[in-house]
C-alpha cells in the first residue's frame, strides 16, 4: 500500500536557523556582522587593510577571511586586526558552520564590527546566509560596469555596493552611474559608495557608513536583504 | 549552486522522515524549486539520479515543480511574476517590491510503499 507523507520544509531550514541565531546573538552583544562579497581580485582584502587602520581608531574590529587555500589574506590583515583564516578546502563559498567555528577562535569575541570576507565568487555566496546584518558587494572598475545585471541574486541580496579601484577609472571604460543604475534595477534600496584603497578616496564615506550601521544596530534598527 | 550537496541533504531528510513515519520504500520524492533559489532543476535531477541509489540502495522518482519568482508591490499590493530579474511591479511600475516566493527549495511530499508488517 502506498501513502503520501506531507512535509513542506525548506531544504536549508537548519542552516538558515543557525544563521538567524548567530545574527541575533551578535546583535545582542552589539557586534555588527558585515559579509563582504565580490569576484576574486576586486580588492576586498585591501579595502579591509585600509578600513582596519582608519576605523580601528574608533571601533574594535575582527575579520574572518575565507579562501579555498592558503593563509595569505589572514597574514596580510594580521598586523592591523584580529583575524582568522577560514579555508574551505575547495568549496567556493562560506557557510554558517565555518563562520561559527572561526568566530570561536578569534581573539576578540566582542568586536563592534565583525567582517566576513567571503570567497571571491559572485554566484554561490549569494545563496548562503552567514548570519550577517549587512551584505556588501564590491565591484572593481576593471570588471566592467555591466556586471550587476549578470549576477542578479548577489545584487538583490546585498545592502550596499562599493565600487572599488576608482583610481583606475581614467584607464578603463567603466561608467559608474550605469553600474549603479543597473544594480538599482535589481535592488532599489542599494546604498552605493566608491572607493580607492590605494589613494584613500572615498574611504571616509565608507567608514562613516559602517559607523552609522553599527549605531543603527545598537539601536535595534538593522535591516538586511540577505535573509 | 550546489546541486549534489543539496541532493545529499534532501536524501538525508527523506530517510529521517520515512524512518520517523515507521519506514517504507520511497517511491517518489516531490520538491518545489524556486526560480530565484540558485538551483538548476536539470542539474538537480541529474544529481538525484546519481546519488539516490547510492544513498538508499534503490532509485525513487523525483518530481520537481518550478516555482516562479513572485513579488508583492509595497505600494499597490499587487503581485507580479519577475522573469527578467527587473524588480518592478507589473501593475503600477513601483520598484519597492518584496519577494513572496521563488527563493526556496522545498521538500513537499514523499510517497512511500509501506512495508507489510501484519503478516
Amino acid at each position: 500500500m502506498t501513502r503520501t507523507i506531507s512535509v513542506g520544509v525548506d531544504l536549508k531550514q537548519q542552516l538558515k536557523a543557525r544563521a538567524a541565531h548567530f545574527r541575533e546573538r551578535m546583535a545582542a552583544q552589539g557586534t555588527l556582522v558585515v559579509n563582504l562579497v565580490s569576484s576574486p581580485g576586486a580588492g576586498k582584502t585591501q579595502l579591509l587593510e585600509r578600513t582596519a587602520v582608519a576605523l580601528g581608531e574608533h571601533l574594535s574590529l575582527a575579520v574572518l577571511v575565507g579562501d579555498l587555500a592558503t593563509n595569505r589574506d589572514a597574514e596580510r590583515l594580521a598586523p592591523y586586526v584580529p583575524v582568522r583564516q577560514l579555508t574551505t578546502g575547495g568549496a567556493c563559498h562560506l557557510e554558517i558552520p565555518l563562520v561559527e567555528a572561526g568566530f570561536e577562535q578569534l581573539e576578540n569575541q566582542r568586536p563592534d564590527i565583525l567582517f566576513i570576507e567571503n570567497v571571491g565568487n559572485l554566484v554561490c555566496p549569494a545563496s548562503h546566509d552567514l548570519g550577517e546584518h549587512m551584505r556588501v558587494v564590491l565591484l572593481s572598475v576593471t570588471e566592467g560596469d555591466d556586471k550587476p545585471g549578470k549576477y542578479p541574486k548577489m545584487y538583490r541580496t546585498s545592502d550596499a555596493l562599493v565600487i572599488s579601484k576608482i583610481d583606475l577609472l581614467p584607464y578603463v571604460p567603466f561608467d559608474v552611474s550605469f553600474a549603479e543604475q543597473d544594480a538599482r534595477t535589481i535592488q532599489p534600496d542599494l546604498k552605493t559608495l566608491s572607493v580607492s584603497a590605494v589613494t584613500g578616496a572615498g574611504l571616509d564615506d565608507w567608514c562613516q557608513f559602517l559607523m552609522q550601521a553599527h549605531e543603527q544596530l545598537k539601536h535595534g534598527n538593522a535591516t538586511s536583504h540577505c535573509n | 549552486m550546489h546541486e549534489y550537496s543539496l541532493v545529499r541533504s534532501l536524501l538525508r531528510q527523506v530517510e529521517t522522515i520515512v524512518s520517523d513515519e515507521g519506514g517504507g520504500v520511497v517511491e517518489e520524492v516531490r520538491i518545489e524549486v524556486g526560480a530565484f533559489s540558485g538551483v538548476d532543476i536539470t542539474l538537480l535531477e541529474l544529481a538525484f539520479a546519481d546519488e539516490a541509489s547510492r544513498h538508499l540502495g534503490y532509485q525513487p522518482r523525483l518530481q520537481t515543480t518550478a516555482v516562479p519568482l513572485e513579488v508583492e508591490c509595497q505600494r499597490c499590493r499587487s503581485r507580479s511574476v519577475i522573469e527578467d530579474f527587473e524588480f518592478r511591479c507589473s501593475e503600477c511600475g513601483h520598484q519597492q517590491v518584496i519577494i513572496v516566493s521563488g527563493e526556496e527549495v522545498r521538500l513537499m511530499e514523499i510517497e512511500i510503499r509501506e512495508l507489510n508488517n501484519a503478516s
